[in-house]
């Protein structure tokens, strides 16, 4: 292409009146006629009609144009019609610009004729000038793994992985601890519909457990993400159970003659759990799991597990999988109530959290259902609920968690129930219930349960000598302080994200200052991240409560099935690419790449075809001109300006 | 006076560029002194293109590009843009350019009106200004 | 004898290019022994009428800036007498210091001098009228913007390694030898490709700001930029063994512009601010990155230090305008 001689044909649409009525269109031709490397100019009412088209076709062939400038509306409108119509002549449609004169002159300009005229001949001579500079280019073919790998497996990853092999795409579920279920196993009743969580939550990793699409990695972390959209490898670190799932019974009976007691995470420290535990009567896998770091060795489980489903010599290991996509949902825990030293969590055993409240509710957890003070077993008569702890507060979290108005009420309510004669307070600075039904519901626990809502913050929580709590608060409403005397005090903490900054930097996963992940945009693409071909869905990008969690997971179940349904992706070939002859080296273009597309091989940067979105930033950024936008470089944008200035 | 300003507006092709877009399907009237240089992103441009246009014979030169700090599409180009500029037009200072010849604002594709607005005012300003003359004193 | 002829010609300099030949040390023997130096204002007795007389020169070296009309009348001698002529340092090829006055009339110069200086009485009465002083020109100007010279020795003053070459080039030039094209000593590539500081690992440049030398403590390891630094050897040739960089001084650009870099400045004003806070733009917004950016208070001083007079900047700043 480089030698051809350029043959440029200019074809002038009138668009009935709309550019022909300002435009003088005899003149145009005259003059475009004159500008060197156009052999050929022709103009109609209607271009882009059958008989216009027609015309461009037969005009490429028979006057062997190599570059076409259509001198018309926007491409917006009709950038593809004549794409196709060039094609059709012959010609690759790269070949092909068009220069607006319709929107960008008789339009604006019509009371101007001459100026309009000037300004028309000014765009078609600048287009023709760009597209002299212009190459022919094929678009970019990737392949794309058909399987997506689904990080985290609470309600989002489950929903997620569920989606995806349910459309026929094989999926990889990896989950840190040792049963999938995340935060939502731990819950007793969900809000507004005070479903009993684990009823809606068990059928669904059941799913899980039993569909041949979804391989499932328990006890497992992404360690290592190479690669790029539609090729990951990654390399996932199985951490050994030491319990064969496929042999375990659950039958109990290592767990009974363990001699290690560690606190329960499930239960959140409420009770105890053996080195040898299952985390929950449901978990999934169904099997025990051996806690490496407070195991003894001492081998009295090997002893009595009828099945032999004990090897304490397991080791870890390390697989491989390829995928085209990755949905990141790793979820959330709560703000550390340790540093909400006024309230003494962690100092008093009756000052609790709302997950642990959770516990104490659910009729599986440590103590059977019965809200009971943890320091001395007695029954709860007194609670005080204190919402947007250590929250919209600029000494710990500024943000909102959006659920704990929401959960509070509800606690509230199971309260009520189980204590009648109880007495509820809840310390609140506003009641956030934004979702369908969420108003009435907080309003009908306000109306009912005769609970008190103490607009105000709570300054200080302390023990006096009898064991109960003081609760020193102020109502705002009133203007007076308060003081409670309560049994249990429960912290409503905020939802902090849990995703791994080594695995969001593998990923390269934006993270805004609160360490939630940082969506491309929350309208249009709320579900996606920078890096193509990885998705986010649930708290890792925002506090949000399990209905819209379930939302987002199947929202980026769909976005990851766009990608890898069809096995190959096309991108338009515009891109960057480097001369390797002039590149330094120096990294520049590297560091401001908005989509991590250049990498660095041998020395010299090179553009990944794939990930490039073709903006250009690199090349105005390179010290030495080394990296060109194709069809858009530095010396055609600098004849272009020569030319409309001319 | 003949004289009549020219002006390079480089506009960005998913913002201002729509804006114009907008503009002309409203029929909405301005100044027929500028020519419009549609790329993908404000991004692109260099000082290296500001000084072009300048050395070519512009008056002045307008980019429109994406609000900051989230409508770009390529996300970043414009901070890009703005950096550069803003850099670009203490140079002018120092070489006795008007830096105000060289005007950046962030049009989203809705805003037609802002955009005539602020093409009638750019012209008008460069009017003022008169034609691009040295100042090396 | 019919040994080939040197002469060494100065525009106006600062004396460094002229210590970089004189530290030719014993190879200015073989030099010697090779040609003629039938002109060096600071080792050989000869006068300017020599110049004028001589037909014909082998090798001309000229250093130094052209600053008055008798330096413009020297390098247009030199280039119609010389065979192979020779632009030896950053003054006589870009600008350097002196190129500094590239956008301050003569005029001017003279009247800040005239109000500057108090000792004495100023007036041009007493000027004999048998001593013609030079005049200033308008500009100043470099050797290729004035005539094509064939050899082109970029520093200030050039390396040891440049120096080097340009000997051994000289020790090997025959009678009749005229280059094909213009040679400029030094790699065809920007100071990062050679610099030592470069990261294996190649991973990316984020700068935290822009800080002088003396407001950042210095891991002399590590990249400049990276440490928030401004290092112009992205854009600058690669025509030393980079001396500053070793001895914890970033690059200042001495030796020209990198091939690709037309103007200096205008390539470094993109990449730097490009780079600059590239991971907080949208934290900081135009007012935080407005902030750092006006930490750099002499952009031309700093991006245009050894490159004005053959920038672009310049041609704008001076009215001269391309098809007009």
């Amino acid at each position: 292409m480089e030698n051809e001689e350029v043959r440029v044909g200019v074809f002038i649409c009138h668009c009935g009146r709309n550019i022909a009525g300002v435009i003088d269109i005899k003149k145009l031709v005259e003059e475009v006629r004159k500008i060197p490397g156009v052999v050929y100019v022709e103009d109609y009412v209607y271009m882009c009609s059958e008989p216009g088209q027609k015309k461009i076709i037969d005009a490429i062939k028979r006057e062997n144009l190599n570059r076409v400038v259509v001198a018309a509306c926007t491409p917006s409108m009709h950038y593809e019609t004549f794409a196709r119509a060039v094609e059709t002549g012959g010609l690759n449609r790269f070949l092909y610009e068009m220069a607006t004169i319709r929107e960008f002159s008789s339009w604006v300009h019509y009371r101007e004729r001459e100026d309009a005229t000037e300004k028309a001949f000014k765009l078609i001579s600048s287009t023709v000038a760009k597209v002299k500079g212009n190459k022919a280019y094929e678009p970019v073919k990737g392949r794309v793994v058909k399987k997506v790998l689904v990080i985290g497996g609470g309600i989002a990853g489950i929903t997620a992985a569920l989606d995806i092999a349910s459309a026929g795409i094989p999926v990889v579920l990896v989950e840190k601890t040792p049963s999938i279920g995340g935060k939502m196993a731990m819950l007793s009743e969900t809000f507004p519909t005070l479903d009993c969580a684990q009823c809606i939550l068990t059928p669904k990793m059941a799913e899980v457990a039993r569909n041949p699409g979804i391989k499932l990695y328990t006890l497992s972390e992404v360690i290592d993400v190479e690669g790029f959209v539609g090729n990951y490898r990654v390399r996932i670190l199985k951490y050994p159970r030491k319990v064969d799932p496929s042999k375990c019974t659950v039958c109990s009976f290592c767990e009974r003659v363990c001699p290690v007691k560690v606190p329960s995470e499930f239960n959140r420290g409420l009770s105890f759990r053996k080195a040898i535990y299952i985390p929950f009567p449901q978990a999934i896998p169904s099997s025990y799991a051996i806690d490496v770091e407070h195991c003894t060795k001492c081998s009295a489980c090997v002893k009595v597990c009828p099945v032999g489903a004990i090897n304490l010599d397991e080791q870890e290991e390390i697989v491989e999988e390829e995928v085209g996509a990755i949905i990141v949902a790793t979820g959330y825990d709560l703000y550390q109530g340790l540093k909400l030293r006024e309230y003494g969590y962690g100092k008093y055993r009756n000052v609790i959290d709302s997950l642990q409240f959770e516990r104490l509710l659910s009729s599986s957890g440590p103590t059977g259902g019965e809200i009971i003070r943890p320091s001395d077993g007695k029954p709860v008569k007194t609670i005080v609920f204190i919402q947007c702890a250590g929250q919209r507060d600029v000494n710990h979290l500024p943000y909102c968690s959006k659920i704990c108005c929401m959960y509070t009420a509800k606690h509230v309510l199971l309260f009520k129930e189980r204590v009648p004669d109880g007495n509820a307070y809840v310390f609140y600075i506003d009641i956030r219930a934004g979702g369908k039904g969420y108003e009435e519901f907080v309003k009908r626990i306000q109306d009912e349960t005769g609970a008190v809502y103490i607009r105000g913050r709570v300054s200080r929580v302390y023990e006096d000598s009898s064991g109960k709590l003081v609760v020193e608060g102020v109502d705002t409403l009133s203007g007076e302080n308060i003081i409670v005397k309560t049994d249990l005090v429960v912290l409503a903490l905020g939802m902090v994200p849990t995703l791994p900054p080594d695995l969001a930097s593998k990923l390269k996963i934006p993270i805004d200052e609160n360490g939630f992940a940082q969506e491309v945009h929350p309208k249009l693409r709320p579900v996606e991240v920078a890096t193509s071909g990885v998705f986010i869905a649930g708290v890792i990008q925002g506090p949000k409560d399990i209905s819209e969690t379930v939302v987002q997971a199947s929202a980026s179940a769909s976005k990851a099935l766009q990608l890898v349904v069809k096995g190959e992706i096309e991108k338009n070939p515009l891109i960057a690419e480097v001369n390797r002859d002039v590149c330094n080296g120096c990294r520049i273009c590297v560091s401001i790449c908005p989509y991590n597309a250049i990498e660095m091989i041998e020395g010299k940067a090179r553009v990944n075809e794939i990930l490039c979105e073709g903006c250009g930033a690199c090349e105005a950024s390179c010290p030495v001109g080394a990296i060109t936008l194709r069809n858009y470089s530095d010396s055609q944008l600098i004849e272009m300006i020569k030319t409309a200035l001319r | 006076m003949n004289w009549k300003p020219r002006i390079i507006a480089f506009f960005c092709k998913w913002c201002a560029g729509s804006a114009a877009e907008l503009a002309g399907v409203s029929r909405l009237e301005y100044s027929s002194n500028i020519i419009p240089i549609i790329i993908p992103c404000t991004g692109r441009i260099s000082p290296r293109h500001i000084v072009e246009a300048f050395l070519n014979g512009a008056d002045g030169v307008l980019i429109g590009g994406c609000h900051i700090p989230n409508d770009c599409h390529y996300l970043s180009g414009n901070f890009k843009a703005f950096k550069r500029t803003y850099l670009l037009k203490k140079l002018f200072e120092q070489i006795g350019l008007e830096p105000s010849r060289v005007r950046i604002e962030w049009i989203s594709a809705t805003e037609s009106k802002k955009l005539v607005r602020v093409v009638n005012e750019f012209v008008e300003e460069i009017k003022k200004m008169g034609p691009l003359s040295g100042k090396g004193d | 004898m019919n040994k080939m002829k040197l002469a060494i010609v100065y525009g106006a300099i600062c004396g460094g290019c002229d210590v970089a030949l004189a530290n030719w040390g014993e190879r200015l023997i073989d030099i010697s022994n090779k040609y003629d130096i039938i002109y060096w204002n600071a080792a050989v007795d000869a006068k300017n009428d020599l110049l004028e007389s001589v037909r014909e020169i082998d090798i001309g070296i000229y250093m130094g800036i052209i600053r008055t009309d008798y330096h413009l009348e020297l390098i247009k001698t030199l280039r119609e007498k010389t065979r192979i002529l020779v632009a030896y340092g950053t003054c006589s090829v870009y600008g350097d210091i002196p190129g500094l006055s590239a956008l301050i009339k003569s005029s001017r110069l003279l009247n800040d001098i005239k109000n500057t200086v108090t000792t004495t009485h100023y007036s041009e009465e007493n000027i004999s009228s048998s001593i013609s002083l030079p005049r200033l020109l308008d500009s100043v100007y470099t050797v290729i913007q004035v005539v094509n010279p064939d050899i082109i020795v970029p520093g200030c003053p050039p390396s040891e390694e440049s120096n080097d070459e340009l000997i051994n080039i000289l020790l090997k030039i025959e009678p009749g030898y005229k280059p094909g094209g213009v040679i400029v000593l030094g790699e065809d590539r920007s100071l990062c490709y050679i610099c030592p500081r470069k990261p294996e690992d190649f991973h990316r440049i984020v700068m935290p700001g822009i800080y002088r030398l003396h407001e950042v403590k210095l891991d002399e390891r590590k990249c400049f930029l990276e440490q928030g630094v401004i290092c112009l050897g992205p854009a600058t040739r690669a025509a030393c063994k980079t001396p500053c960089i070793k001895n914890n001084f970033p690059c200042t650009g001495c030796m020209g512009p990198a091939p690709g870099v037309e103007d200096t400045g205008l390539k470094l004003i993109s990449s730097i601010s490009s780079i600059l806070l590239v991971d907080r733009e949208k934290e900081l917004l135009e007012k935080g990155l407005a902030k750092q950016l006006d930490k750099i208070v002499d952009p031309m001083g700093l991006f245009y230090r050894y490159t004005l007079p053959v920038s672009l900047v310049k041609k704008i700043s001076e009215k001269e305008r391309f098809g007009k």
